[in-house]
């Protein structure tokens, strides 16, 4: 019975709720008082020139940073002060910017760490990996599912970066999240393999909440109903495709006044 | 025929493992069959740092400590309360143990040089405490007599070539057991801890207490070690555990290939022969480390291990394509 009402709330609940959030980097406030509300499984791009604050931003989410000021709220329950791990345990995964993987294993053993992250089977000592076959059986879904298979045992500095970003997308997706925070996935792709990208996230189960920053304007129009725009740290504006593209402080920040 | 020639490398090292380790010390003279002992003992030593400086990316230069405080142990407790094998091994361990999970909360917050002088910091501390601490330890006339165990057999162990085939049954007992521990759910964190510990946070891992259980399994085969060295040398001084006794180990690893567990078994048994062998002839065997270590880095920076890797590798490479060409003429 109680599972079930808390189960009730937390359906109702939004995904992720921002309030007054900031943080200050010695005199500087590179996030300031930002509140933002994401309701479950909504696509949101977040937008934004450069140093708006938009990476910060998802520090503060996955609790890289402690945020000076405002308290963040995950499916309604206070998430604040939690450290990064524990975040992730409750179903948080992001990608980074700048490709942050195991380089010098394979993309297996990459995919594997994503596997065994949130299982306790991750203090296992007296038994192989490769007997876990929970986690082999996972690993090999994901790779199939990333076309990954042909590459599984070739290190990831060897790949391209193409392949790296894609892995950066299937190791945060591996963990089945909740709360998916995809920071720039299109970073340095080409415009063919950003096309492959965009398809990618498109496919990714609906259930999932995600949030993209993303800079490629054709990228994010397509890929959400619903933008952000941040601005020197601030919440500017938010709105539909239409409102943001018809903005006049948008179009000022992003192509100069006139 | 990749696999097929690795694996042929593979198996004819093991066949002369089996040779050297197992069939062979019977002919040899009782100075090989000490020395061999002694390798083996150091190899488990220079293996357990391995699952911290190859594994982890940690580099320690306090581990002998480990080594030293088990080595006491077993030195305390069997000359002055004669006790038993089983309870001195059990209680070297220990001690070991309950000793890096206390420094593993001053140590496991830090990386990369803060990590090495910390652990530095504190293998001193085990050294001074060995050094000063007379009453308990002898200070540096260290504690002699340690009589070699009676483990249950028949045999005697004063004799080198029975200790040395006791040695060797737990050798193996501690190799399978890190072989294992390596290939693990929890090894396999270690790696990604020294890959990028911040990517381990996000994904959700406690990195800090990764490296927390990882520094405490490598003081407790430290400390495996350690009983068998106070038992080998039936004697234990401060100098087992200084600042060379640590910095030993660690070239142990870097010269045989950290992230492997058999390049620092190598790595053990070539410093031991070396420092066994240079020494009858001059006093400067810390000049011969020393350049060992800097021929090391500059010329196989990934180890030895590594390096014959790398060399079969490209012989095999220059075979197959002699043999295509070959082929087509």
């Amino acid at each position: 019975m109680g599972s079930t009402g808390e189960r009730e709330t937390k359906r109702s609940d939004p995904c992720l709720v921002l309030k007054d959030l900031s943080i200050d980097f010695g005199g500087l406030r590179a996030v300031d008082g930002v509140n933002l509300t994401i309701e479950q499984g909504e696509r949101r791009v977040l937008m934004g020139p450069n140093g708006a604050g938009k990476t910060t931003l998802f520090n503060l989410i996955s609790g890289i940073y402690p945020p000076s000021r405002g308290r963040i709220f995950y499916f309604g329950k206070e998430i604040s002060r939690y450290p990064t791990y524990r975040r992730a345990a409750l179903g948080m995964a992001r990608t980074y910017q700048v490709t942050n993987l195991f380089r010098c294993l394979t993309v297996a053993e990459n995919i594997l760490m994503a596997c065994q992250a949130l299982d306790r089977t991750k203090f296992v000592m007296f038994r192989t990996l490769s007997s876990c076959h929970g986690h082999m059986d996972r690993c090999n879904d994901v790779l199939k599912e990333f076309d990954l298979a042909e590459k599984r045992n070739e290190l990831v500095k060897n790949l391209s970066h193409g392949d790296q970003r894609r892995i950066e997308v299937a190791m945060a997706l591996t963990g089945k999240p909740r709360l998916l925070l995809l920071d720039e996935p299109a970073a340095g792709l080409s415009s063919s393999e950003t096309q492959d990208l965009t398809v990618l996230l498109k496919k990714i189960d609906p259930a999932i909440t995600i949030i993209l920053i993303e800079h490629d304007m054709d990228v994010a129009f397509e890929f959400a109903e619903r933008i952000t725009i941040l601005y020197q740290g601030q919440f500017l504006t938010e709105g539909t495709k239409e409102e943001i593209r018809n903005n006049a402080t948008v179009q000022e920040i992003y192509l100069g006044a006139e | 025929m990749k696999d097929r020639l690795t694996s042929t490398t593979k198996i004819i090292g093991l066949i002369l493992a089996v040779l050297v380790l197992l069939v062979m010390p019977p002919f040899y003279t009782s100075y090989w069959v000490t020395l061999l002992t002694q390798m083996l003992i150091f190899a488990v030593l220079a293996m357990s740092l391995d699952i911290l400086v190859g594994y982890t990316g940690l580099s320690s230069f306090g581990h002998a400590g480990f080594f030293g405080v088990a080595g006491y142990a077993v030195a305390i407790l069997s000359t002055r309360y004669k006790m038993g094998f089983l309870f001195c091994f059990i209680s070297g361990i220990s001690l070991s143990v309950l000793i890096s999970m206390i420094f593993g909360f001053l140590v496991a917050h830090a990386t990369g040089v803060y990590f090495l002088i910390i652990t530095l910091a504190l293998g001193m501390v085990l050294w001074g405490l060995g050094f000063r601490w007379v009453t308990m330890t002898g200070g540096d006339n260290g504690i002699s007599g340690i009589a070699r165990p009676d483990i249950g057999l028949p045999i005697a162990l004063t004799d080198p070539l029975t200790f040395y085939y006791v040695v060797l049954v737990f050798f193996l007992v501690a190799l399978v057991m890190m072989a294992i521990l390596v290939r693990s759910p929890f090894g396999h964190s270690l790696k990604g801890v020294r890959e990028s510990e911040s990517r381990m946070r996000v994904l959700g891992y406690h990195s800090w207490l990764h490296k927390y259980l990882a520094y405490v399994v490598s003081a407790a085969f430290a400390g495996f070690a350690g009983v068998f060295w106070a038992y080998f040398n039936g004697f234990i001084s401060p100098f087992d555990m200084d600042l060379n006794a640590s910095i030993e180990i660690v070239l142990m690893v870097i010269l045989g290939g950290p992230g492997t567990l058999i390049g620092p078994a190598l790595g053990a048994g070539i410093i031991i022969f070396l420092k066994n062998f240079i020494s009858a002839y001059t006093q400067r065997w810390l000049l011969i480390l020393g350049s060992i270590y800097i021929l090391t880095i500059l010329y196989a920076p990934q180890g030895l291990i590594n390096f014959l890797k790398d060399w079969l590798k490209g012989r095999q490479n220059k075979a197959c394509g002699k043999k295509s060409s070959d082929g087509k003429g």
